[in-house]
């Protein structure tokens, strides 16, 4: 869970990527660290098959501008997308405070961005978390390609309470610093929304 | 694989006509007479009685019409063999009243022959019987408890599962372990939505190239070439929001047009796996012709997460 160090005025929360296998996660994180300045973000951390699977996850620690008069570090994480890594997933998700979730916008990746969407939501109900408590938004990845779904049928299935949801293309970065600026804010608004609850 | 009527089996069938007709004969000649007070009717409703349970016994999927004709079939060789019997005494009797010799032939005894006879002629046959579609059931699966899932964790307790490397070793058991099918599983029943209305028209190459290899026809192929298939959008529908389309090979026989439909190969009893197995539609077909409303989503709910204003507008900026 996203924690503030008031001794040293700093506010650190955990962003996830999610998604199925090769729908763009890495590409995300590769981009935002490749496209943010060098004393802002720490090295990227990316364990990787040569077929380019991510096998472990991708880390990736960023830091805001300061909000507030603190300073604002958000740790980006991917998790691998393919089935078998379930176990990985779950492990990423714990203490999570905003997720990304990637769809790869192709035809036949539909069905694997719904499964991954409902395995997204297992895994949650794990740590007694939902997505009814933790923000996220939606990202239509690949919307380069030509075999791809509309999004209004992509929103049907994968984002019917309409959440914030973005059109991407990771690896040319169009969408990506949309998708991350939405999130942080809803994270950085729902923990607001908490301290002045009390609850942090 | 797929049960057809062979050249053995034909052999059977012949064979089987001949020895019933001898036998026939035979028991025509015994001077024993049971049952010579029982009713033609009587007979007859047995007779349909017995035929019918064996038709529906050999194949349970079988149509009202086929079972019918299943009937109909066997009292049709039963007829023959009495007949035939009845013509191979008057023949050996050197006799001229073949009447008589058919009135021999036709009573209890020999008929109950002709009856079991006529069974094991057309035990062979029944494969041309057509069949009904057969409804898939669904088997909903979770995506964390697929074969490649469940085969690397196996073992492993519950709380032990943090970091879990899986070997090409586990990856190649889940592969062997998961059944091998020609589509995904059954994610939704054949069952029509109410209110949706409309067709979808799709190419019947496309769909027939998706059908297991071993009923597809030539003849059937060359039916599709130009030739499109509707399928009633109350059917899709429902199966949109696991963004998945499918159906069995069976289900699939009733919407293909007829002259298409008796082009494959036909089904049979042995053959439930192929009738079963599963087409899944392409959703590049389907989805763009769908109207609007088919997509149509609730009024927003959003989380409560959603409704906080946000801290900043711009969090991170591109260099």
């Amino acid at each position: 869970m996203a924690s503030i160090n008031y001794a040293l005025k700093e506010i650190s929360c955990k962003v996830v990527y999610y998604g199925p296998g090769m729908c763009g996660k890495t590409t995300n994180l590769q981009y935002i660290h490749q496209h943010t300045v060098d004393d802002k973000r720490g090295n990227m951390v990316s364990l990787a098959t040569p077929g380019e699977r991510t096998l472990f996850f991708d880390f990736l620690p960023l830091e805001a501008s300061q909000i507030h008069g603190f300073r604002t570090k958000f740790q980006l994480y991917t998790v691998p997308g393919q089935v078998m890594y379930n176990s990985t997933r779950k492990l990423v998700l714990r203490g999570v405070d905003g997720v990304i979730f990637v769809c790869d916008s192709q035809w036949e990746k539909m069905r694997e961005n719904l499964e991954s969407f409902r395995n997204l939501q297992e895994n949650l109900a794990t740590y007694g978390y939902s997505l009814e408590s933790t923000p996220y938004v939606v990202q239509y990845n690949k919307r380069d390609l030509e075999n791809i779904g509309p999004t209004d049928y992509m929103q049907y299935l994968i984002n019917p309470r309409q959440v914030p949801h973005f059109e991407a293309i990771a690896i040319r970065g169009e969408g990506v610093f949309e998708t991350l600026n939405c999130i942080c804010s809803l994270v950085l608004g729902q923990m607001s929304q908490k301290q002045e609850a009390g609850a942090i | 694989m797929r049960k057809q009527f062979t050249a053995i089996s034909a052999f059977s069938t012949v064979l089987a006509f001949t020895a019933g007709a001898v036998l026939c004969m035979q028991v025509s000649q015994m001077e024993a007479r049971p049952g010579a007070d029982i009713s033609v009717a009587v007979l007859w409703a047995i007779e349909a009685a017995v035929f019918g349970t064996a038709v529906y016994v050999w194949q349970s999927q079988v149509t009202v019409p086929g079972w019918i004709l299943g009937i109909a079939g066997l009292i049709g060789v039963r007829t023959a063999l009495v007949s035939v019997a009845g013509l191979m005494l008057a023949a050996m009797q050197e006799t001229a009243n073949v009447a008589a010799c058919l009135e021999e032939t036709s009573q209890l005894l020999p008929r109950i022959c002709a009856m079991v006879f006529a069974l094991m002629v057309c035990y062979p046959l029944r494969v041309f019987l057509p069949m009904r579609a057969v409804e898939v059931r669904r088997r909903g699966r979770g995506f964390a408890d697929s074969a490649a899932v469940t085969s690397a964790t196996a073992g492993a307790e519950e709380g032990d599962r943090g970091l879990l490397i899986v070997t090409v070793k586990d990856r190649a058991s889940a592969e062997k372990k998961q059944p091998r099918r020609a589509s995904a599983e059954p994610i939704a029943d054949f069952m029509p939505a109410p209110g949706i209305e409309g067709e979808v028209e799709l190419p019947l190459s496309s769909v027939l190239a998706l059908f297991p290899e071993d009923i597809v026809t030539d003849k059937a192929l060359a039916l599709s070439d130009t030739g499109s298939m509707a399928i009633p959008l109350e059917v899709i529908h429902p199966q949109l929001k696991e963004a998945q389309v499918c159906f069995s090979v069976a289900d699939f026989r009733s919407l293909l047009p007829p002259a298409v439909r008796k082009a494959l190969v036909q089904s049979s009893d042995s053959d439930l796996e192929v009738e079963n197995t599963l087409v899944v539609l392409p959703l590049a077909l389907i989805v763009p012709q769908l109207p609007p409303e088919a997509f149509e989503l609730p009024s927003p709910s959003p989380p409560p997460w959603a409704e906080v204003e946000a801290g900043e507008g711009i969090v991170f900026a591109t260099t």
